[in-house]
């Protein structure tokens, strides 16, 4: 199975980052810019939370908050579920599952090393699932030879 | 192939629709309610558009007016790809991934039936994945069990009894008839490998006594069999025992073998 540190390694170690004083509006500048659905709010190189798309859509204007009064760290997401780069694939799309989130940071030991989304994963699950089936079908069709040694 | 069929089945969901009159604020809080991501635009039951999160928090960054009382028809992505009930998962990732979406509506007849999102997609390969791989798995192992087995018996009930039985009765040829043995055995018994791979570190004579006393051979035929005298198969069965660590132990070889087969 595909670990998350081959994830990272397949899209980037980039992280986009905004600070929690920030305001929304800069935030989803910053997103849009990035064409990414979520940031990781870093302040003195510590994560604070994530803030999403999801959460400009629920608690700014339903709650009659204006995105460019408000700031990134009242209405981002404080508790976080994090991988590491030794889990896998499937790790990740059972916290994402269970937790219904859309993104995750990795952290190796302590230090923030990337951020994996949903569509990361199941991007990468896919081609490695072709990859796999395609390996499957050459080995049952008989594309596989062992190797016979003369004497 | 698992199609959106089973899934719409199994999910029996409901759909969420909007009219092109609503406003964005009214939109919004139909996601926020129904904690949804996207919901399709419809009108008279045919879907005209679609609006997500990411649609908002783009439209958002880059009007620097955004009336909120405006209608969503003003907003909304107007080019839904959509799937019908035919098409598989699989179709859906392919899609999601190439065109960076979330949510893919199921049309039937211009009608929404149902919508994929790509937490159903994640779910759907959680479960599939496995189940698939397993299954391919299992039928390779299967199928190379049961030739192993097919050769295993022939050689053993079949062809082995052959080579004894021509050693036996042209006993001047018995040393390329031993060497036939011993490849048939390598390759038809589980045990041979056993023996041969296990840290008992026995001698090819000493293996060739152990199958015969597992023929039920005594040991004047192993002697006659191997052309070595009798105490000569007596000393090999004393290292045998040995090595099988159970020399100061009562019973015979065989029930001792029986416990490494």
């Amino acid at each position: 199975m595909l670990t998350v540190n081959e994830l990272l390694s397949r899209k980037g170690h980039g992280i986009v980052s905004i600070d929690p004083g920030a305001t929304v509006y800069e935030a989803l500048r910053l997103m849009a810019m990035n064409n990414i659905g979520a940031l990781l709010v870093i302040e003195k190189e510590k994560l604070q939370g994530v803030f999403s798309e999801r959460d400009y859509a629920r608690k700014i204007i339903l709650n009659e908050k204006s995105s460019r009064d408000t700031l990134v760290k009242d209405v981002m997401v404080k508790r976080l579920f994090s991988v590491t780069p030794e889990d896998d694939a499937e790790d990740c799309m059972k916290l994402m599952t269970e937790q219904h989130v859309r993104h995750l940071p990795v952290f190796k030991d302590a230090n923030l090393i990337g951020i994996i989304s949903i569509g990361d994963v199941v991007k990468a699950v896919i081609e490695d699932q072709k990859t796999t089936i395609d390996h499957l079908e050459n080995y049952i069709s008989g594309g596989y030879h062992p190797k016979v040694l003369a004497d | 192939m698992f199609t959106l069929k089973e899934f719409l089945l199994a999910k029996g969901k409901e759909v969420w629709g909007v009219s092109p009159n609503a406003t964005v604020h009214e939109t919004l809080k139909v996601m926020a309610e129904k904690d949804i991501g996207a919901v399709p635009v419809t009108e008279k039951g045919k879907i005209i558009g679609i609006f997500s999160e990411r649609d908002f928090a783009r439209i958002a960054s880059s009007l620097k007016q955004f009336d909120l009382k405006l209608p969503i028809r003003r907003y909304m992505t107007k080019k839904v790809l959509h799937v019908s009930p035919n098409n598989s998962m699989e179709d859906c990732m392919n899609i999601m991934t190439t065109h960076r979406i979330r949510h893919l509506p199921i049309l039937e007849d211009d009608k929404i039936i149902g919508i994929v999102t790509i937490g159903d997609v994640v779910k759907h390969l959680l479960q599939e994945q496995k189940f698939i791989l397993t299954k391919v798995l299992d039928a390779i192992e299967e199928g190379k069990n049961n030739l192993r087995t097919n050769v295993r018996f022939n050689i053993e009930h079949n062809v082995l009894p052959l080579v004894r039985e021509l050693a036996r009765k042209h006993p001047e040829d018995s040393p390329p008839f031993h060497l036939l043995e011993e490849h048939l055995n390598k390759i038809s018994s589980e045990f041979y490998r056993k023996l041969v791979s296990a840290d008992f570190n026995f001698t090819p004579t000493e293996i060739s006594i152990i199958k015969l006393i597992k023929a039920n051979y005594r040991e004047k035929e192993i002697s006659e069999f191997l052309n070595i005298s009798i105490s000569t198969v007596k000393k090999h069965k004393y290292a045998i025992r040995g090595k099988l660590g159970i020399r100061h132990k009562s019973g015979n070889i065989l029930s001792h073998l029986d416990g490494i087969e």
